[in-house]
């Protein structure tokens, strides 16, 4: 750790590190569009010049190297002179068609805007050179090539990240733009990052666009349910007047399991997570009545899409109830996995195998009784249909079940990923059909508390 | 016909690979000897380039574009290439230009039908103390008025009718 000055105040950052990243925790932000602690240093887009104490001319944040007692000044009228000048290039050849961008509210080159220039164009829109504006560039991937900045991330995030060099930088000055080679498409797992690393509006997401105003959109951070990984990601809902909320949209979260990326299969598997609206209250009360009179008919098998908080809950209704419990974790599916590129896809398309492991449930399922009791949160009940008793009672938050409960994004639970790592995902909002918590307590006739000791053990 | 390296042609780009540190060095010459040969370089060598080389097709594409002197489809046998800049502009290169177009009846950016001639513009070509100037394929011409082009112009065609 090393001492600099900016602005006159002293910071201790790290001498290895990069200014912009190593301010940034300091929360002192400097404008750049190419720099990505992901994908490097490029130094091409100029936007995060800043004056340097004892250098002739300002320099780039992003390859600056950090040295002891350097004084950086990034609120100067010099630094603030070639901010304007850097922004004054960038909107020669933009549309400024901000109000029907998808990427309003969340584009930097929009923030930089308001914050540095404001000026008035200097070029007439007659004038401007116009390029694409709606190419498909496959896999959920929609490119305006007017908005482009030419920071190359979507380029650098294919060579570096999913290795399949899908995008380059063609042509020259005014006429560059991201292109693919022979029109061919855009075709890995990770293809939606690319709509997040874009720090402009060039790259928009075929899902999402004009779907909703992001300055609309509530962010809850969660955890991905879709495999074992347990990526962090941002769950962007909303609730309009008089109507249920929904989820618009998954997008990955800064964090030490997944770096900066998601898969496409966690990115769109929101749609599977939206409220289902049934009232399956009477069937829960039969259920409690029959159970009360005649428990040992039923066994419960429990998939490992559960959380902790979930399974240790059902754990205690076995136990009351003398019924038995089995565990159900083959999940699998080897194609899901990659072999190149960011390899955060597990083949296990459950969230919690470990968990369910570690609570003891992986038991293989031996028929003692007529009927069984599945809880299950996720995409389908497919597996349900290999089990062959007399009576199978589905407990699940999508529309096959026989008894709907709240999705694994609408309640909050723990779940362990494949490292063994603790992840807690929390609720985005309230549900309208019963957790599978309160569900159990209902069976119960009584609350089931959890015991925090089980998540300490794990932690 | 394809376009295909000769032996000597892929010894001097082995060579070339030893010396540096980076593959993507050789794109530039690879297109080179291509251009030279061939005088376009169409998507189908790209990809031939590709499977003989080992370099990515996309690279040799991102340079395609880059270069404005690499072509993507044939011209003709004499690429003829007016300086755009000003110098020349000064020093009459309109009336030059306007000279070849009515004398091969085709308009800047086309090729005669016989495919013989094709004209273009080009960046400065520094050689502005010979303003008019202009590039014959590798040739560069000064001091260019409307005779020494139609002079030039009968002379390749004379030169190749008598074949």
């Amino acid at each position: 750790m090393v001492e600099i000055i900016v602005d006159g105040e002293k910071f201790s950052v790290n001498e290895k590190g990069n200014l912009i990243t190593e301010l940034k925790k300091h929360n002192i932000e400097i404008p750049h569009f190419c720099y990505h602690e992901a994908l490097g240093v490029s130094g091409n887009c100029r936007m995060c010049l800043i004056e340097v104490v004892g250098q002739k001319r300002p320099q780039i944040a992003c390859d600056t190297p950090i040295k002891e007692g350097m004084e950086i000044k990034i609120n100067s009228d010099l630094t603030r002179a070639v901010q304007r000048g850097i922004l004054e290039l960038e909107f020669i050849n933009h549309p400024l068609d901000c109000p029907v961008c998808d990427q309003a509210g969340e584009c930097d080159l929009q923030e930089y805007y308001m914050k540095f220039d404001k000026q008035d164009s200097q070029v007439s829109l007659a004038d401007k050179v116009r390029k694409y504006k709606r190419e498909d560039f496959g896999s959920g991937v929609i490119h305006d090539a007017e908005r482009c900045v030419l920071c190359r991330r979507c380029v650098r995030f294919t060579q570096l990240c999913t290795n399949s060099y899908e995008l380059a930088v063609g042509g020259r000055g005014e006429h560059s733009h991201i292109m693919l080679m022979n029109g061919k498409k855009i075709d890995n797992p990770y293809a939606g990052n690319i709509v997040d690393v874009c720090p402009v509006g060039a790259m928009t997401s075929a899902d999402f666009r004009f779907k909703k105003r992001v300055w609309h959109l509530q962010k809850t951070p969660a955890i991905c349910q879709g495999c074992e990984r347990g990526c962090a990601i941002w769950v962007d809902s909303n609730k309009a007047k008089y109507q249920d909320s929904i989820i618009y949209r998954f997008r990955p979260r800064e964090n030490s399991v997944n770096g900066y990326f998601i898969c496409d299969y966690g990115r769109y598997s929101y749609k599977d997570e939206q409220i289902i609206k049934r009232d399956d209250s009477a069937k829960i009360s039969a259920l409690a009545l029959d159970l009360r009179s005649n428990a040992s008919k039923y066994d419960i098998l429990v998939s490992s899409s559960l959380s902790i908080e979930e399974m240790s809950a059902l754990k205690t209704l076995a136990s009351k109830f003398n019924m038995g419990l089995y565990g159900f974790s083959d999940f699998r599916d080897e194609s899901f996995q990659d072999e190149i590129g960011l390899k955060l896809r597990v083949p296990n398309k459950t969230a919690n195998r470990i968990g369910l492991i570690k609570l003891g449930l992986d038991k293989n399922l031996d028929k003692k009784s007529s009927n069984l009791i599945i809880f299950h949160l996720g995409k389908d009940f497919e597996f349900a249909s290999k089990f062959e008793f007399d009576n199978v009672i589905k407990i699940g938050s999508n529309q096959d079940a026989d008894i709907v409960c709240a999705s694994s994004y609408h309640r909050d639970g723990h779940t362990l990923n494949i490292d063994e790592k603790l992840r807690f995902s929390k609720g985005v909002f309230e549900p309208i059909s019963p957790k599978i918590c309160d569900i159990v307590s209902e069976l119960m006739g009584q609350r089931v508390e959890f015991d925090i000791n089980i998540l300490k053990a794990f932690a | 016909m394809s376009f295909e390296f000769t032996k000597d042609e892929l010894e001097r780009l082995d060579d070339l690979r030893n010396k540096v540190d980076d593959d993507r060095a050789l794109v530039l010459p690879a297109l080179w000897i291509l251009q030279r040969r061939q005088g376009f370089i169409s998507s189908e060598d790209i990809l031939y380039l590709e499977k003989t080389l080992g370099i990515r097709a996309i690279f040799f594409a991102e340079v395609m574009g880059f270069y404005s002197m690499f072509n993507e489809s044939a011209k003709g046998k004499y690429e003829l290439k007016f300086c755009k800049t000003i110098t020349c502009k000064l020093r009459g290169s309109d009336e030059v230009i306007k000279a070849a177009e009515d004398l091969l009846g085709i308009k800047m950016g086309e090729t005669t039908s016989d495919g013989l001639f094709s004209i273009g513009e080009s960046e400065c070509l520094g050689y502005c103390e010979k303003a008019p100037c202009m590039l014959c394929n590798l040739d560069q011409i000064g001091d260019l008025t409307k005779e020494s082009i139609t002079e030039l112009i009968d002379r390749l065609r004379r030169e190749n009718a008598s074949r």
